[in-house]
């Protein structure tokens, strides 16, 4: 039964892994034969050249992206922790808070960004701190969204067996919201990784997203295209790793 | 009986705005006894419930009720992030109680009610049937003996449910429980209980207090009997 499940699993990876070698071969053949030049279109293997050429400069930048998104990231889910907290808790900062949390989120990152940067400069605070905004809101909603939606009949259960409300949350609340939570931690995770490289194409000195300016300054498309590859590998990265967290900890879903 | 009552409503009173849900009832529930209530759905069973188990407060009246009372639903109401072992022990570590001594005891009680090798399995891994055992094996740690059961196995197969039922009559006496038992099936009622009290959705009160005085050794024996029918058919015609 299981080897049949990995084989169903593995014919349906093979579709969409053979339409990207489609796409590669096509990509390929049609800058070499139609001779287009680098700074309009590089070809795979160009990408991969330089990918291979500039992998310390790479790696050395997606160091510093990976740092800001993680430190921004994990801000941003204390941050929420506590504000959802404080908004189960106290109706009245709910009221207070809610609404705005919700109407925030129409203000796009790419438009604020600028002005951080006016603001705190072009060290990785303002970078973090762009991170924080925008991963925060998922993470607080989802969070205050599983609080809320915790069975009647086991807060009944709870207080007929006279729970304190530190018990409550302890034993009911905070984990019946945890596959909420993760579903908001991989909406933010997709989000950080996004940030940080718009927040770095404001300027600084390091991060993937600098890189990427340089390389956009000099023409070196396919030293744009080995980043974007990066990040790409970034956000897959940072989904999976929230996944398996998730399976563990959510291990009865 | 002799004893005093274990659990007390006098003149109970419960209103939601102007809406009145029951009107002077009383009742009494002396140890050891159990005492069903039965009537349709919505005729105020489970105010009474959790007017006993302190969730609700009368609007008027006097209600005398232990400190600690075991209320046990339908639903059975595991956590699902939580192994049968934590499960069980849940109203004992909200007490604060040593959680090695309350883990001991919840062993030794789950391999009496039949589940023992279940301690580190979820609920997700068990029957129907099982759960609300271990549901009632919680709502029993909770409590000082005295046990609310709210149609406890209004949700289980035919098959399944008569054999809680002859499972719940065993417990209650190995363990001198009283139960306070409401549920809509009048068989049920007439075969484990000792007393009941049919519930009237028009006076929202108790329309008849009737007393099992046949077969209380041998509970079972009721089913054969001609007297549960003719019971049952009185009980029919007041609802």
């Amino acid at each position: 039964m299981i080897r049949l499940n990995n084989m169903a699993r593995f014919k349906n990876n093979l579709y969409p892994v053979a339409t990207i070698l489609a796409v590669l071969i096509v990509w390929q053949l049609a800058v070499t034969l139609g001779d287009v030049p680098g700074y309009i279109m590089p070809s795979c293997t160009d990408v991969i050249a330089a990918f291979i050429k500039d992998f310390p400069l790479i790696a050395s930048h997606t160091g510093y992206t990976l740092l800001e998104s993680v430190i921004g990231f994990v801000c941003a889910v204390i941050t929420a922790f506590v504000i959802s907290l404080l908004m189960d808790a106290v109706p009245f900062i709910q009221k207070c808070l809610y609404p705005l949390l919700i109407t925030s989120q129409t203000i796009p990152t790419i438009a604020i960004a600028p002005i951080v940067m006016i603001w705190f400069g072009f060290g990785i605070f303002p970078k973090v701190l762009l991170i924080v905004l925008v991963c925060f809101f998922p993470i607080a909603v989802s969070l205050f969204d599983g609080f809320r939606k915790v069975d009647q009949d086991h807060i009944n259960l709870f207080r007929s067996m006279k729970a304190s409300k530190w018990d409550m949350l302890w034993h009911l609340k905070l984990p019946s919201a945890m596959v909420n939570f993760f579903s908001g931690l991989k909406i933010a995770a997709t989000y950080m990784v996004m940030t940080a490289v718009i927040s770095e194409w404001q300027g600084g000195l390091n991060g993937i997203g600098v890189y990427m300016v340089r390389a956009k300054s000099a023409y070196a498309l396919d030293k744009m295209f080995a980043s974007i590859f990066v990040i790409v590998l970034l956000s897959i990265a940072s989904i999976y790793v929230i996944d398996y967290i998730a399976k563990k900890v959510t291990h009865w879903k | 009986m002799a004893a005093a009552p274990i659990i007390e409503l006098q003149h109970i009173k419960k209103a939601y705005g102007e809406k009145t849900v029951l009107n002077d009832l009383s009742m009494t529930v002396y140890p050891n006894e159990f005492v069903s209530i039965v009537g349709a759905s919505g005729s105020g069973k489970s105010t009474i419930f959790n007017l006993v188990s302190h969730l609700q407060e009368p609007s008027g009246g006097e209600l005398s009720v232990p400190e600690r009372i075991g209320y046990m639903q339908q639903k059975d109401l595991l956590l699902p992030w939580k192994t049968i072992l934590d499960n069980v022990v849940l109203p004992l570590d909200l007490q604060r109680k040593n959680k090695k001594v309350s883990r001991e005891e919840a062993r030794r009680l789950l391999d009496k009610i039949g589940l023992a090798g279940y301690e580190d399995k979820y609920p997700s891994e068990l029957s129907g049937g099982m759960k609300q055992r271990v549901n009632f094996l919680r709502t029993f740690l909770a409590s000082d003996k005295v046990l609310l059961l709210d149609e406890p196995f209004g949700a289980l197969d035919s098959l399944t449910k008569s054999l809680m039922q002859k499972w719940l009559l065993d417990i209650k006496e190995e363990f001198q429980l009283t139960i306070l038992f409401i549920t809509h099936d009048i068989e049920e009622a007439l075969f484990l209980s000792d007393r009941i009290y049919v519930m009237s959705s028009e006076l929202k009160n108790f329309k008849e207090e009737i007393v099992l005085d046949f077969h209380n050794d041998e509970k079972l024996a009721r089913l054969r009997s001609e007297k549960l029918l003719h019971l049952k058919e009185e009980i029919l015609a007041q609802l």
